[in-house]
């Protein structure tokens, strides 16, 4: 029951979706390990930066300080300028960020994308946390869970002092009600329930699911006409709904008024034959008392969820902390806006002033141009570019062989890399997106293998564990990451 | 037939290179607020050179102040021209000019016009066939693709010599030998190594300019380029000669500079650890509260798992009944 079940049928995957507890495990995990990936994409990727940039800037280094330090000074005063976020006991992130602002004036323009992007994700990296966050507790708050198991015929007793509890402490909820109305009624108090109910449409009053609770309540009651009544504002409210119609028959039968139980029956009938089929076979034993009530929709639920609550914001801010810290979630926009002034500030500084490697020759320069794609070249080069290939023979047979030693080193270099870690190289060579591309598959095995794809765990066990197969699924991505890496390095044609 | 266009996004480049492609013959005019100036091409090669901010041939200036020809001879020289006959043909007839000489400063000042068109932003060019060539034109054989790879060079690197250029009226002084090991290090050239032979302590940087053969431009980068490699330093006049004890305290001062960016980053980080002592040690990951919340989900789990309350998923339903 509790192994993992092989290759599922596609029933078991829909009803996974019914289920609240197995939607919000899944579709938090999907989330947290999309986040997590994402984080290691742009650590990864500042690394990158660090491995492609530090030659520049060490030589802007050495000519701001213009003393013969050796290439180990200046390599630990950059060490300690990359690493300055760690004396603050600053999260990943912050490193991420402070390595983009320190590298941004060196960088081509697919890679200042790049850093644009991840400024955004940092802007909005508070609401981020709040929906990781409502996925991480989604047990634990606004007695989800107690309703769920209510519904559901599994809640204990504790979980129904809970919800009396929590009705009795926040009484413009509408939802425990509505449970604590069933509750109530399964024990026989028809009373309790109606007046829960009344008071939960008083809150919330275009919530059909409410009048359909109330009109069986009612029935309950034998109060026949006023469940009719509740009933047809159900209707009026979704006119879809097999259940509606299907408890409207049964009270009319229950009144005698065959014509309008059939009537109502053949509406039922007509949304939904298999379901209304699947009403008559359960109710078969007790035809004549058989109600359906209708459950708590999922996305209600997850709704529910993500609505701020104590605990939510105390698991958001611990999460945030845990990619940023240093500072509360709350100023993340604020540090999204500081990071762009910053870039602004930077913009305006002449490129003149900076180093930058000529992707064509790779002779350090100031001045230079770039390529029709973004990538930098030295003046030389630019006009190598310019000149058709038919007079090249004549013009600076140095200059091309230069370049073209400088090809195959790179090529050379670039595929070693690209094998120490995937897409390295490709950023390493400029070829960015492939790169990028290469970077988050290789985050997204990693958290697959490590983590086998749970972060949240489902509070009502589905007998399911897919863990082995999305580490092998981690595992196999991988593989291919390698096998592409070493068969298109990114110095090859075609990549 | 004309063509015209502006110098914005490197038009000019283009249009040597259309010249040089197509062996055009034709005046090549370039317009700019500082001046204007001539390039006379002949079957693609640049033939002649003329800039309306010359008072005079800018060669006179190099030939005399580098100390290559004499005043007087010069002046005489000029004295003797004649319709068919310029100073130059004189010098070379009375063998106090060779023509290798004059060329390469010929050379000088193409690549120091060269530089200033292609850092010229602003401005317009028009190429005209046919050539127009007036009495002040300089008359010169190159292949422009060469000059302009040179000068391309030069503009790469320009921000950076230009901000650490010393005054031109300094002197400057070698202090140190230099060797294999400092070339390779330093990766200098051998336009380095010429203008480092050139200096004795006597001559300023604007002597050695004049007596180097080389442009202006290319002489401050070597110098800029010698001083990084600590092997000359430059004085200004009223210090030069205790330039030998200054030199010696330059080398002590400079080999203290490499210590104490040593002890100012040793200071630096441990300052930084004493502040942020108490957390610096304690990691981010995981996070208890997080931890704490998956727990508690991870509990109740296993509370459902062995009271056996498993959610049956083929046999469940998605409807309640009420009996």
């Amino acid at each position: 029951m509790y192994s993992t079940a092989g290759i599922l049928p596609i029933g078991y995957i829909k009803r996974l979706f019914d289920l609240w507890p197995c939607s919000s495990a899944v579709l938090g995990d999907v989330y947290l390990s999309v986040v997590l990936a994402t984080i290691l994409l742009f650590t990864l990727i500042g690394i990158c930066f660090i491995v492609k940039y530090t030659s520049h800037i060490r030589n802007d280094l050495k000519n701001i300080i213009s003393a013969d330090l050796s290439n180990l000074a200046l390599n630990l005063w950059i060490g300690f300028i990359l690493m300055l976020p760690y004396f603050f006991r600053a999260g990943v992130l912050w490193f991420v960020l402070w390595w983009f602002l320190v590298f941004w004036v060196y960088l081509a323009k697919a890679e200042k994308k790049l850093v644009m992007i991840f400024i955004f994700l940092v802007f909005i990296s508070g609401w981020i946390a709040h929906v990781g966050g409502g996925f991480v507790t989604y047990g634990t708050t606004h007695v989800d869970k107690e309703i769920y198991l209510t519904e559901n015929n599994m809640a204990k007793p504790k979980d129904v002092i809970a919800l009396t509890s929590w009705i009795a402490s926040h009484p413009d909820d509408a939802e425990p009600m509505n449970t604590m109305a069933l509750v109530e009624k399964r024990r026989g108090n028809f009373t309790h329930a109606v007046d829960l109910l009344k008071h939960a449409l008083d809150l919330e009053p275009t919530n059909a699911r409410f009048y359909n609770n109330l009109a069986i309540a009612l029935a309950g009651m034998s109060r026949y006409q006023e469940a009719i009544t509740a009933l047809k504002d159900a209707i009026a409210l979704n006119r879809h709904s097999v259940i509606y119609h299907y408890n409207m028959s049964r009270i009319y039968q229950k009144t005698y008024n065959l014509y309008d139980a059939d009537k109502e029956f053949g509406l039922a009938s007509k949304i939904d034959p298999m379901r209304v089929s699947a009403f008559l076979s359960r109710g078969d034993k007790d035809i004549e008392h058989t109600f359906i009530e209708e459950r708590i929709p999922v996305g209600r639920l997850i709704y529910r969820e993500m609505t701020p609550s104590e605990d939510l914001s105390r698991a958001s801010e611990a999460l945030w902390a845990m990619g940023f810290g240093l500072l509360k979630k709350v100023y993340a926009p604020l540090i999204g806006m500081v990071a762009c002034i910053v870039i602004l500030i930077l913009e305006h500084i002449p490129r003149e002033r900076f180093t930058k490697r000529c992707s064509r020759c790779g002779r350090l320069y100031y001045v230079g141009s770039s390529s029709s794609h973004g990538h930098s070249l030295c003046l030389q080069c630019h006009w190598l570019d310019m000149k058709s290939k038919k007079k090249l023979e004549n013009v600076l047979t140095q200059k091309i062989s230069e370049v073209k030693k400088y090809r195959l080193l790179m090529s050379a270099y670039t595929a070693r890399l690209e094998l120490a870690m995937p897409g390295l190289g490709s950023i390493v060579g400029d070829r960015t997106s492939i790169g990028v591309t290469r970077i988050y598959m290789l985050g997204l095995s990693l958290v697959l293998i490590i983590t086998g794809g749970q972060f949240v765990y489902s509070l009502v066990p589905s007998g399911l564990d897919v863990r082995p197969a999305i580490r092998m699924l981690g595992m196999f991505i991988l593989g291919v990451l390698y096998w592409r890496a070493y068969s298109m390095p990114p110095g090859a044609k075609g990549v | 037939m004309s063509l015209v266009g502006t110098l914005k996004g490197f038009g000019v480049t283009e249009i040597f290179q259309l010249i040089n492609q197509q062996m055009k013959t034709g005046t090549l005019v370039v317009n700019a607020p500082r001046a204007k100036i001539s390039i006379f091409f002949s079957d693609g090669y640049i033939r002649g050179i003329y800039s309306d901010s010359w008072d005079a041939d800018p060669r006179v200036k190099i030939l005399v102040d580098g100390g290559f020809v004499k005043h007087k001879d010069l002046e005489v020289a000029k004295g003797g021209e004649k319709e068919s006959l310029n100073w130059v043909d004189i010098l070379i007839a009375q063998n106090k000019l060779s023509k290798a000489l004059l060329d390469k400063i010929t050379n000088v000042v193409l690549r120091d016009l060269f530089f200033d068109i292609l850092r010229w932003g602003e401005g317009n060019y028009r190429f005209e066939e046919g050539v127009n060539a007036s009495r002040e034109m300089i008359e010169c054989n190159a292949q422009a693709e060469n000059i302009m790879l040179d000068t391309l060079r030069s503009i790469d690197e320009w921000p950076l010599v230009e901000q650490k250029v010393p005054p031109l009226d300094y002197y400057p002084v070698v202090i140190m030998p230099v060797t294999e090991g400092i070339v390779q290090k330093f990766k200098l050239t051998d336009k380095d190594i010429r203008i480092y032979d050139l200096i004795d302590g006597n001559k300023t940087i604007d002597t050695l300019i004049n007596e180097s053969l080389e442009t202006r431009h290319d002489v401050l980068s070597s110098i800029v380029r010698l001083m990084d490699a600590f092997l000359i330093e430059v004085f200004p006049k009223e210090t030069i000669k205790g330039s030998d004890r200054f030199s010696k305290m330059q080398t002590v001062f400079a080999g203290l500079k490499k210590v104490f960016a040593y002890i100012l980053l040793l200071v630096t980080v441990v300052a930084l650890v004493y502040i942020s002592r108490p957390g610096l040690y304690v990691p981010l990951w995981p996070n208890p509260v997080v931890t704490q919340y998956i727990y508690a989900q991870k509990e109740i789990a296993n509370n459902f798992k062995y009271s056996k309350q498993a959610i049956p998923l083929l046999h469940s339903d998605k409807d309640n009944y009420n009996h």
